[in-house]
């Protein structure tokens, strides 16, 4: 092994261990002084992407991972603002300075229709954009939520502005965010709709985008159609990229958390004869899933994942959080450790089907998960540092 | 918070509520652990202290809160409580406010666990003596699912560190001979039978033949059978012709899909989860409502369907019990974490409800599973049954008086 293979090997670890931190800090929580973070918060325009939640925004580690943490009082880890920066502490070590997200300047500018562009999408740190078409999901209706999502919770709580956004809207904000140079990835998904209207909605929101652009790159997150050859037509108007959300692999389970998917869409099995047949219209890498970390037993999770890869679809996950609310309030994520097995072999199996760092980012949200450990296995860091991927620009 | 203690007496509503705090308290502590110098207490507690007949996981520390309702905790430095030693006192604290001084049971094992079968085991390689009374006999250390790789999710009975005292199939009459030795002590006035699944389900005739061999000493015996659903319901006669005055079938969850993934070898093997409800449903005609029993592990699935199983099972005759969900190594649910207290306060206190709406007894709450305690204290403590100021141990009725 040349010095330089091996001083690379002692970074990628070095950077896997911060990874492993960055879960321990998601189970463990951070201890702060409110006040002082309100004040820093206020002076520098942190805050959380996705907006709403107040606490510590989302940081980024001294070496690249991205991470975040609740309050707790009662925590070995701290953040404390030292000559006007932020360092994280374990107990009395300083583990090193942070850098707390910042919202991108252009999500306040304002649509002809008087809303914000905040109001209708999220710009990532990769460059790219999330939409929630609708903040409410009709499965709240029939008493058939998925038993971990917050979705109707959140729209009752009202800290959205826009229930439901008009194609028009969208690709406005879309707009103004692709001249900023930042709508390199559109990711559009929400909830359930009456009657299903998603195809429908996603054409028009499609077409209306066509309007000023011949091209967009994207992904639509959508429930299994019950007729799947409704699928080419979301990649005959612009996506390249389709997500059908599993949510846990284990059919029995999938039938108790997703009782409206399960009863809605054909079942689980319908669920998976739609990702693969995805696979046939919008290719290998480019058909996505995702399952909530930590709701079933690991081994249950990773067969998921790595029947997805050998099917050509990238199964993300997440690291599952109770939300108030929920059917599963008052459940507790599994530990660090759980999250970090799954995370770990989850990412070998991307690279043994060859999947790109791309791929692990034009799906859904989750990708970003595991997207930094896939890039730290692969060896994608320069200078010790894990920098922030970006999309490839579109324009 | 802080539970007091008092010397004078109390209203009974008092100390009802007291309990009642004491335990949620108690599930606190339970999450969210506690820290303690283990070298400092060693003084206050018993050289038993952490004696375990169900070779779980080291559990932690026991103690008891002032109006007698105890607690356990496993170590934890980044937790508001802690116990420190005042005056010679162990004292518990939340953050920096006093909760009150606590004792340690002593755990002592009752004598007649060390004396020795005909067969040279002692007693307590046989079965365990609870607190209460009773005897709690498994009849085998392995569960055969496992060769199939079909065991409950949760369940740490194949992988738990074995007692190499123990033998790993006890036979009719060393259980019948710790039975007697046991009964003489007036320690056996319930008898509890349990285990994994048989190699081909011989569980029926096992059963039988345990009761007989108790039968030659005894006229009668009160116990229960905790059995896996029979797969010909018709069986079940049989249980209580041989003097099973009870009978338990643990379901594990109460969700039909739940059940599908948490217990693929009940599911499988024994005409799945409905059948298991008719076996239920089945036995309330034979051993009478009230004698029927299953078990939830309780958080592995959310409160409603927990709660909604304990109604529709109490509203055929049946107490469904349930546990708090630990972990355990070794299984696919290692590195799970028990939802919150609130959540397992929850449960216990609208099941609690649930059991005193349909007029179950004291006796039926400790008369099945093992998880008996966990509802049966707070059962006990709405329905006033503690004197003074403190809840004592449930004591099962003596059966040779």
């Amino acid at each position: 092994m040349s010095a330089n293979t091996q001083e690379k090997e002692a970074v990628k670890q070095l950077l896997l261990e911060e990874a492993k931190l960055s879960l321990d800090l998601s189970e463990l929580g951070i201890f702060y002084n409110i006040e002082e973070i309100n004040k820093y918060k206020e002076k520098t325009g942190a805050a959380s992407p996705m907006g709403g939640r107040g606490g510590l925004p989302g940081f980024t580690l001294p070496h690249g991972n991205s991470a975040n943490g609740k309050f707790n009082r009662w925590t070995p880890f701290s953040v404390k603002i030292e000559n006007d920066k932020p360092v994280l502490y374990k107990e009395e070590t300083p583990i090193g300075e942070i850098e707390f997200n910042i919202p991108n300047p252009i999500s306040h500018q304002y649509l002809s229709s008087g809303e914000q562009v905040k109001d209708i999408l999220s710009i990532s740190s990769q460059g790219g954009l999330h939409v929630m078409y609708s903040d409410e999901c009709a499965l709240k209706d029939l008493g058939e939520d998925c038993l971990f999502c917050a979705f109707n919770v959140r729209a009752q709580e009202g800290d959205r502005k826009v229930l439901l956004k008009s194609p028009k809207q969208v690709a406005e904000a879309y707009d103004i965010a692709r001249k900023a140079g930042v709508a390199n990835h559109f990711r559009i998904t929400g909830g359930f709709v009456p009657e299903r209207r998603e195809l429908e909605y996603y054409i028009d929101v499609a077409e209306a985008i066509h309007e000023k652009y011949d091209y967009f790159y994207g992904a639509a997150i959508i429930g299994a159609p019950a007729d799947l050859s409704a699928l080419p037509k979301y990649k005959e108007v612009g996506f390249e990229n389709i997500s059908t959300n599993i949510e846990v692999w284990d059919k029995n389970l999938f039938a108790m958390m997703c009782p409206g998917k399960s009863k809605r869409n054909g079942g689980w099995q319908h669920w998976i004869d739609s990702l693969e047949a995805s696979v046939d219209i919008f290719g290998k890498g480019n058909v996505h899933s995702t399952i909530v970390g930590g709701l079933e037993p690991l081994e249950s999770t990773l067969e998921g994942i790595e029947y997805f890869a050998s099917k050509g679809i990238v199964c993300h996950f997440s690291a599952f959080r109770s939300e108030k609310g929920t059917a599963l309030e008052g459940y507790r994520s599994p530990e660090a450790s759980f999250h970090w097995n799954l995370l770990d072999k989850a990412t070998d199996i991307y690279h043994r089907y060859g999947f790109t760092t791309q791929q692990m980012y034009s799906g859904p949200a989750s990708g970003g998960h595991s997207a930094g450990v896939f890039r730290i296995k692969g060896g994608e860091f320069e200078n010790g540092k894990l920098t922030t991927w970006k999309f490839p620009s579109i324009d | 918070m802080s539970v007091g203690t008092e010397n004078k007496p109390l209203e009974k509503e008092v100390v009802k509520k007291r309990l009642l705090e004491e335990a949620r308290l108690a599930l606190d502590f339970n999450e969210q652990g506690i820290n303690y110098n283990a070298e400092e207490l060693k003084k206050f507690r018993g050289l038993n202290a952490d004696i375990n007949g169900f070779r779980r996981n080291a559990n932690g520390i026991n103690f008891e809160l002032p109006h007698g309702f105890t607690a356990n905790a496993k170590y934890n430095r980044w937790t508001p409580f802690s116990i420190k030693v005042e005056n010679d006192k162990p004292i518990l604290y939340n953050d920096k406010e006093v909760i009150a001084e606590i004792s340690f049971p002593q755990n002592t094992p009752h004598p007649v666990s060390e004396q020795l079968l005909s067969t040279g085991e002692k007693v307590k390689n046989i079965l365990n003596i609870s607190q209460f009374g009773g005897v709690h006999v498994s009849y085998s250390d392995e569960c055969s699912l496992k060769d199939l790789g079909e065991d409950c999710l949760f369940c740490s009975y194949n992988v738990r560190e074995r007692d190499p005292e123990r033998p790993l199939i006890k036979n009719p009459k060393q259980v019948a001979e710790a039975y007697h030795l046991a009964r003489q002590a007036g320690v056996a006035n319930h008898f509890r039978i349990t285990g994994g699944f048989v190699p081909e389900r011989r569980e029926l005739e096992y059963y039988i033949d345990v009761a007989e061999a108790i039968r030659q000493h005894y006229d009668s015996f009160y116990g229960v059978a905790i059995i896996g659903a029979p797969s010909d319901p018709s069986v079940l006669p049989k249980y209580k012709e041989v003097g099973f005055s009870n009978i338990s079938h643990n379901l594990e969850v109460w969700d039909k899909d739940l059940f599908g993934l948490v217990c693929p070898g009940k599911s499988k093997r024994n005409g799945g989860w409905q059948h298991w409800l008719n076996s239920l449903e089945a036995a309330v005609d034979i051993f009478g409502k009230g004698n029927v029993h299953t078990n939830i592990v309780g958080g592995l699935e959310p409160k409603e369907s927990i709660l909604q199983g304990i109604e529709y099972l109490a509203s055929k005759g049946i107490v469904a019990h349930f546990s708090v969900f630990r972990p355990e190594k070794g299984t696919p649910f290692e590195g799970y974490r028990s939802p919150e207290a609130s959540f397992h306060w929850d449960i216990v206190d609208k099941a609690t409800d649930i059991f005193l709406r349909y007029g179950f007894t004291s006796l039926h709450m400790y008369s099945g599973p093992a998880s008996a305690d966990h509802a049966g204290r707070i059962f006990r403590i709405k329905n006033g049954e503690f004197e003074g100021n403190k809840l004592g141990v449930y004591k099962y009725p003596s059966i040779d008086k």
